[in-house]
């Protein structure tokens, strides 16, 4: 039996609102036109490699990392296309956070594909591979896949994150119900990557027919384990994953690797089960879901803009202040537009009403801090950031902060508090880093 | 630090919708079986009491308010206030005096000091305390009589059955009547999520302990469940000690505090200069909260080092 994480919150069907597209089958959707953010994620631009009127394959590389200073790790990925045909522009477009450079490519319609990678059987060919395929955390924070794996301390565990546990979000879910087979696969090539490190599929029990699938796929298996956790979130949050499954908590400032663990989602799982099979990182499963028409899991190639996905999908319902929400509504960034394109790390589209929330003052229920998976006491940072007293958001450990959302859920005073935390995060990492 | 920015569109975009406005209502139902009680044993003195608490609280909170113009709306609290204050006073209080006593505590004690949850001392605790230091005249009500002189003031005559004391009676404050009342109206906060068990069990364990100890002719010979069924011990450790604002948050912190207030009872009705003790204990320990919630604070996550258990290099 898995062990609890601390805090969290259990949210029930009514708030998950997971049944209206847990049982909708991934259909396929191609736009005519890709937007191929160079900012796919945690990390560094790539420099793109084409230039308009350049004609694209299908899988071809359009953008790199950029040069590394020294022997620093560059926190990027290569970025490919996912269709055939000719680049129109190459030009800053909105992101979900501000802007980067993108690509802009016009579809043939042709699916014209680029030669296959060369795939691999070693422990340095799968690296090396999930490199060149372009994989990075496809869970929302897109930290290089291949950067966790490249590191010198000994791996004993990994732990492949299914437990989707954002509200709304049914992408991982229907992955692991229709492609058992290719999280097999995907799963084998971690454990060779690590070093033949046990590997544990991670799966929330509100889930029951994806444990099912993947129960009956990895019978047999050596050293491959399906673990079934209760239904809590901020479960899939990485660090709460290797509490609630080992029991062991990531040292503070470091990463999962300092205890031994790499924790990878389930559809970064999948997409280097594709790459094995020569293909790149071009494609993933975005859930469309809230207020809209037609909810839906859709397979699209990453630069498809959400705008197109929101139309595919029957547009929004009713005529109130939408807010539309990349990725699930605890964690997801309010968009500013809809022209914002789907990057690696999206998992979903949701639409929701907006909200009007007036703050009131904290009456000190303790809410917050009993719903803290990192333990802290939100409140006393929330009036520490206030009060601009930049010691005491220290002496808290705002750092900590794994800006769940947990805490401005509870508040009966409807704080801000999971926004000021993080600010409070933000200020010590830098002061931090200016320090060193 | 920009405060301001973005606040509307920050993440997480759903919220419970429970608000201050909805604990206050369920802390309101949670004290009415209490109310009940008084109105049953007192009848019209509990009925003014209680208006004229509740009016005086309500009136201060909606003059503040207007006040401080900061757009802080009325959430109930002044009435949980107002509620607390009546139920902790003796039936036959000076009208005008408790009346003054719900102003002081709405204006001074709490708005003062910038409204719900900024005020270190529970408000309704610090307006009885005022009156029986500026005023304790204004208490010589029925039940009341004598209670400086007294030296075993809640001592019990030989007739009065400990169930007599669990169904209620008429002694002490209007509040303080029926014990089962109050573990009715206690199960219902309990079950709304407004308290948590561990606040007032620690406090009536941590007070009959210290009373059998200590509260007999010699050591470990005191009887503590008279103790406890009488006075205002259980209606404070409900109400009062479970208030959110003059308790620390962490966990061991609760328990610290509400022990706190158990012992300082127990202490200050066998050798203070008052009958009751529960209402000053409350106050002694609301001042002791910000150090011990700042002492009492839960270990982050990631900062234990056994916790953070490094790989085996066994295995490798």
């Amino acid at each position: 039996m898995p062990l609890p994480f601390r805090g969290g919150v259990a949210f029930g069907h009514a708030v998950e609102h997971k049944m209206e597209t847990a049982q909708s089958k991934i259909q396929p959707f191609t736009p005519a036109q890709l937007v191929l953010l160079m900012r796919q994620g945690f990390g560094a631009e790539c420099v793109p490699v084409v230039k308009p009127g350049d004609r694209v394959l299908a899988g071809q590389v359009v953008g790199v990392p950029p040069q590394g200073e020294g022997n620093r790790p560059v926190f990027a990925a290569p970025v490919h296309c996912g269709v055939s045909g000719t680049v129109r522009a190459v030009e800053p477009r909105p992101s979900a956070t501000g802007e980067s450079l993108a690509v802009v490519v016009d579809s043939d319609g042709k699916g014209e594909a680029a030669p296959s990678l060369l795939t691999a059987n070693s422990r340095d060919g799968v690296r090396a591979l999930m490199k060149e395929a372009g994989l990075i955390g496809m869970g929302g924070a897109g930290f290089p896949t291949f950067l966790k794996y490249e590191t010198n301390k000994p791996i004993r565990y990994v732990l492949v994150n299914g437990a989707e546990c954002e509200p709304y979000l049914t992408c991982d879910h229907r992955l692991m119900v229709e492609q058992p087979d290719q999280v097999l696969a995907g799963a084998k090539a971690l454990r060779l990557a690590a070093d033949e490190a046990q590997v544990m599929i991670c799966v929330e029990e509100n889930k029951p027919d994806a444990i099912a699938m993947l129960e009956d796929a990895v019978r047999g298996q050596d050293g491959i384990s399906v673990v079934r956790l209760p239904v809590k979130y901020p479960q899939g949050g990485e660090r709460q994953l290797i509490k609630a499954v080992l029991g062991r908590e990531v040292p503070a400032g470091g990463l999962p690797a300092d205890c031994g663990v790499i924790v990878t989602n389930v559809g970064t799982t999948v997409a280097l089960a594709d790459a094995l099979r020569g293909r790149p990182l071009t494609h993933r499963v975005v859930t469309v879901s809230g207020r809209v028409a037609k909810p839906a899991n859709l397979y699209v190639p990453i630069g498809t803009r959400l705008s197109e996905l929101l139309e595919y999908c029957g547009g929004a319902t009713g005529d109130a202040r939408y807010l539309w929400i990349a990725g699930g509504p605890m964690t997801g960034a309010a968009l500013p537009s809809l022209e914002v394109p789907v990057i690696k790390g999206t998992t979903g589209l949701v639409v929701l009403d907006r909200m009007e929330n007036q703050e009131s003052n904290c009456i000190r229920c303790g809410g917050c801090a009993r719903v803290c998976p990192s333990s802290l006491l939100p409140f006393a940072i929330d009036a520490a950031v206030i009060g601009g007293d930049m010691a005491a958001c220290v002496d808290y450990r705002a750092d900590q902060c794994i800006s769940c959302g947990c805490c401005s859920y509870i508040c009966p005073a409807k704080r801000h508090l999971a926004h000021r935390v993080t600010m409070a995060r933000s200020a010590f990492r830098e002061n931090r880093i200016k320090r060193a | 630090m920009d405060v301001k920015q973005n606040l509307a569109l920050s993440a997480p975009h759903i919220r419970r919708p429970r608000r201050t406005a909805d604990i206050m209502r369920d802390v309101c139902i949670g004290l009415a079986p209490v109310v009940i009680a008084a109105l049953w044993f007192f009848r019209l003195q509990a009925l003014w009491l209680l208006l004229v608490t509740v009016a005086a609280c309500g009136v201060t909170e909606g003059v503040c308010l207007k006040l401080r113009r900061d757009g802080a709306a009325f959430d109930g609290s002044a009435v949980v206030t107002g509620l607390l204050l009546a139920l902790s006073l003796p039936a036959g209080t000076n009208l005008f005096a408790a009346a003054v006593a719900g102003i002081f505590s709405i204006a001074v004690v709490k708005q003062l000091l910038g409204g719900i949850g900024h005020n270190l001392l529970n408000p309704a605790m610090a307006g009885r305390a005022m009156l029986m230091v500026v005023w304790p005249t204004s208490l010589s009500g029925y039940g009341w009589a004598d209670a400086t002189s007294s030296a075993t003031p809640l001592a019990m005559t030989g007739e009065e059955s400990l169930w007599s004391m669990l169904w209620g009676r008429e002694n002490g404050s209007i509040g303080e009547t029926s014990v089962l009342l109050i573990l009715l109206g206690g199960a219902y906060l309990l079950a709304t999520g407004c308290i948590r068990l561990r606040v007032p069990v620690t406090c009536v364990w941590s007070f009959a302990l210290f009373m059998w100890i200590f509260g007999g002719n010699t050591l470990f010979t005191g009887d503590a469940a008279a103790q406890l069924l009488s006075g205002g011990l259980m209606l404070g450790a409900f109400y009062m000690v479970t208030d959110f604002t003059g308790k620390p948050t962490t966990f061991v912190g609760e328990l610290i505090y509400a022990g706190g207030v158990g012992v300082i009872t127990a202490a200050l009705r066998l050798w203070g200069p008052y009958p009751e003790g529960m209402c000053f204990a409350i106050l002694l320990m609301n001042l002791a909260t910000p150090l011990i919630e700042y002492l009492t604070r839960p270990p982050v996550y990631g900062t234990v080092p056994s916790r953070t258990a490094a790989p085996d290099p066994a295995k490798r």
